[in-house]
């Protein structure tokens, strides 16, 4: 919230004092007319708002643990445990360590603007496996997360429209990949909190139906950076939950290139 | 004098102690049973297998690595009782080159289930369509190299041979004797593995080319056929008429050339793989030497958006006929295949596997499996086994082995 300065402040203090309840009226009655969000605003456009989400400060590398618990319906859950290791969203790599059955399989992911590319490796094939863009759609290891929501929002994959903005005030948008994005997913809607400028909820759809619901939580200040220890991706029609939690998170360290390798994915 | 020897015990634990060694114990329990449509078991059994894994130094950059597996296999159905040394290897890492020595398994190639150049390892057939890799003495080199270049080199000192399949999944040949003869002995097979000497030394080199979006391998292999050529030879008695019979196994020398690759195209991989093989009789003119042949392997896979990922492959096996009796050159025999594999997460905890062969002989094998987590490292398996065609195609000998089996597996 901005508060008046200047001249501004000197001509309320000789005017005549408003009542409050005529303020109110004359806030109402502007929002109906000229369709003025109810809460003060910084950003006026969904391009502009995007543009501060990628402008946010981001570590450069994150290195952390990360728990994924996987519920049914019912609340039978499954754990899986992992270490990552990422660059921004250009470079990331993900080891299984728990439990026994799957420990070993990685993920790496590139896409720094001249290689796109995900592999995958099954040490029970012992082999690195290559997956195309087409099968970002698929399951991540059985979770409800897809490849793609593992890999993140790139902004320049969407186009958006601004469609509210909620007290808070929190940005409602609406986001639809390009076709060169080579996403699943007919549209994205995001609910952004201006104070995090994180994207705490995203509801998924394809065609008119929400399949998915992700939201963030625990957000906290890690050093520098705000960042959501907790993510939780819901499947809609049946009711299955992922949660993916991260802790001993090591910022801004020094990854070489040798970590985002096939050689270390297999080792 | 005791000042001396402690400060040289001293000395060694402080050079020993920045080597770091990590170990980790895992393994797994499973149980299984089965019946096949005659009503006979099929499975009956219980495994365990544990592993010892290592390193030394940094823990995701370690200078040296190892590990030992061991494999405690019980099947009543089977009449199989053993402890067997699955993987048990130590692995140096000196900058860009891995050096592995010891009981290990390497996989070569791209395709899915059938893999032409993956010959290094022999092959547990008891079960043959389970046709998994055995562990083999070697010495393996990875180079990585500029340019997105892995050159490998493995090397396999003493030979081994695939395990035979078991009676169950066993035809055993009738030999056919010459005109008025007659057979009044079997001898005991004569197995003529190669042995352990360094002109029976076998290797294989590899370089792959792996740059973004697609890789291209081209693959020599030089080795002895780890399944052997059955042959009979006719042996006289010393009585007119009468001859004794010698069954023997051979392991024919092959050299082996393939190329495999795969390419990324939209929401597709192509994958596509073809070896031909050398061997000691090319014409076809010695009975007791296999025919070179060939195979290749060309396949897609996909994944169906909130779907199964689908793989489906066409493989032609061709084999050069043996040469007819005036040694003209019997030609080549082909034989047609198609592969569907469909893997699909029904959810978090089950997932369905569906793999079909259908041999353009009429013959065909469908093996449809559910694999449910019922916690975490606890899974239960429902696999149905249908082998279909006629008695002399290539799955109809397999029909009686259709049936069903349930497993229950723990990984700790």
């Amino acid at each position: 919230m901005t508060r008046s300065t200047g001249p501004k402040r000197a001509a309320t203090a000789i005017r005549r004092p408003t009542p409050p309840i005529a303020v109110a009226l004359l806030l109402v009655a502007a929002v109906a007319v000229l369709g003025i969000p109810a809460a003060a605003q910084a950003y006026g456009s969904a391009d502009e708002l995007m543009a501060a989400v990628e402008a946010r400060p981001e570590p450069a590398s994150v290195e952390a643990i990360l728990e994924m618990t996987i519920a049914n319906a019912a609340g039978q859950s499954l754990t899986r445990e992992m270490r990552s290791w990422s660059t921004g969203a250009e470079r990331r790599l993900l080891k299984f360590t728990a439990p026994a059955d799957i420990a070993g399989s990685g993920f790496l992911r590139i896409d720094d603007g001249s290689v796109d590319e995900t592999l995958v490796y099954l040490p029970a094939l012992d082999r690195v496996r290559r997956v195309a863009g087409g099968q970002r759609g698929e399951s991540f290891f059985g979770s409800d997360f897809a490849y793609e929501d593992v890999e993140g929002i790139d902004p320049d994959d969407y186009t958006y429209v601004l469609l509210r903005v909620e007290d808070g005030p929190r940005y409602v948008i609406e986001a639809t990949p390009t076709a060169a994005s080579g996403s699943t997913y007919d549209r994205l809607v995001l609910e952004v909190p201006e104070a995090t400028l994180i994207p705490e909820r995203v509801v998924y759809y394809r065609g008119d139906e929400a399949i998915k619901e992700l939201t963030v939580h625990d957000v906290q200040q890690v050093g520098d950076y705000l960042l959501g220890m907790e993510r939780r991706m819901v499947t809609l029609d049946r009711g299955s939950t992922t949660v993916i939690r991260q802790s001993d998170v090591n910022l801004d360290g020094d990854l070489t290139d040798e970590i985002f390798t096939e050689r270390f994915l297999r080792r | 004098m005791r000042r001396i020897v402690l400060t040289l015990a001293l000395v060694a634990v402080s050079a020993i102690a920045p080597a770091q060694v990590r170990t980790e114990w895992s393994g797994s329990l499973t149980a299984s049973f089965g019946v096949d449509i005659g009503g006979d078991l099929s499975a009956a059994g219980a495994r365990a297998q544990g592993a010892l894994d290592g390193t030394v130094g940094s823990e995701y950059f370690p200078t040296a690595a190892f590990r030992v597996a061991i494999d405690l296999d019980g099947d009543a159905a089977c009449d199989r009782g053993e402890v067997r040394l699955g993987e048990a290897w130590g692995r140096l890492f000196l900058g860009d080159v891995e050096l592995t020595a010891g009981n290990q398994t390497l996989s070569w190639g791209s395709t899915d289930a059938v893999n032409p150049v993956d010959r290094l390892n022999p092959r547990d057939l008891r079960v043959p369509i389970d046709a998994a890799k055995l562990a083999t003495p070697m010495v393996h080199v990875r180079a990585y190299l500029d340019g997105d270049v892995t050159l490998e080199a493995a090397l396999v000192p003493v030979f081994v041979a695939s395990l035979p399949p078991s009676a169950a999944w066993r035809d055993d040949p009738v030999p056919t004797l010459p005109p008025g003869m007659t057979s009044v002995e079997t001898r005991p097979v004569r197995d003529e593995r190669p042995a352990a000497a360094p002109e029976n030394a076998q290797f294989g080199a590899r370089a792959q080319w792996r740059p973004p979006g697609f890789d291209l391998a081209v693959s020599y292999l030089h080795l002895f056929r780890d399944t052997p050529t059955a042959s009979a030879e006719v042996v006289p008695t010393g009585t007119p008429g009468e001859l004794a019979l010698q069954p023997v196994l051979r392991y024919d020398r092959i050299e082996v050339v393939g190329v495999d690759g795969s390419v990324a195209l939209g929401p597709f991989v192509f994958r596509a793989e073809a070896a031909y093989t050398f061997t000691r009789d090319p014409d076809g003119t010695d009975p007791s030497v296999g025919n070179p042949g060939f195979q290749v392997v060309v396949g897609g896979e996909t994944a169906i958006p909130d779907g199964p990922r689908v793989v489906l492959q066409l493989v032609l096996d061709g084999e050069t006929l043996d040469a007819a009796p005036d040694g003209t050159h019997g030609g080549i025999e082909l034989a047609w295949r198609s592969m569907a594999i469909v893997n699909h997460a029904v959810d978090a905890r089950t997932d369905l596997h569906v793999a079909w062969v259908q041999d353009f002989d009429g013959s065909g094998l469908l093996r449809p499996t559910v694999a449910y987590d019922f916690a975490d490292a606890v899974t239960g398996t429902l696999e149905a086994v249908v082998a279909y065609g006629a008695d002399d195609s290539r799955f109809g000998a397999w029909r009686e082995r259709s049936g069903m089996s349930a497993s229950l597996s723990m990984a700790f």
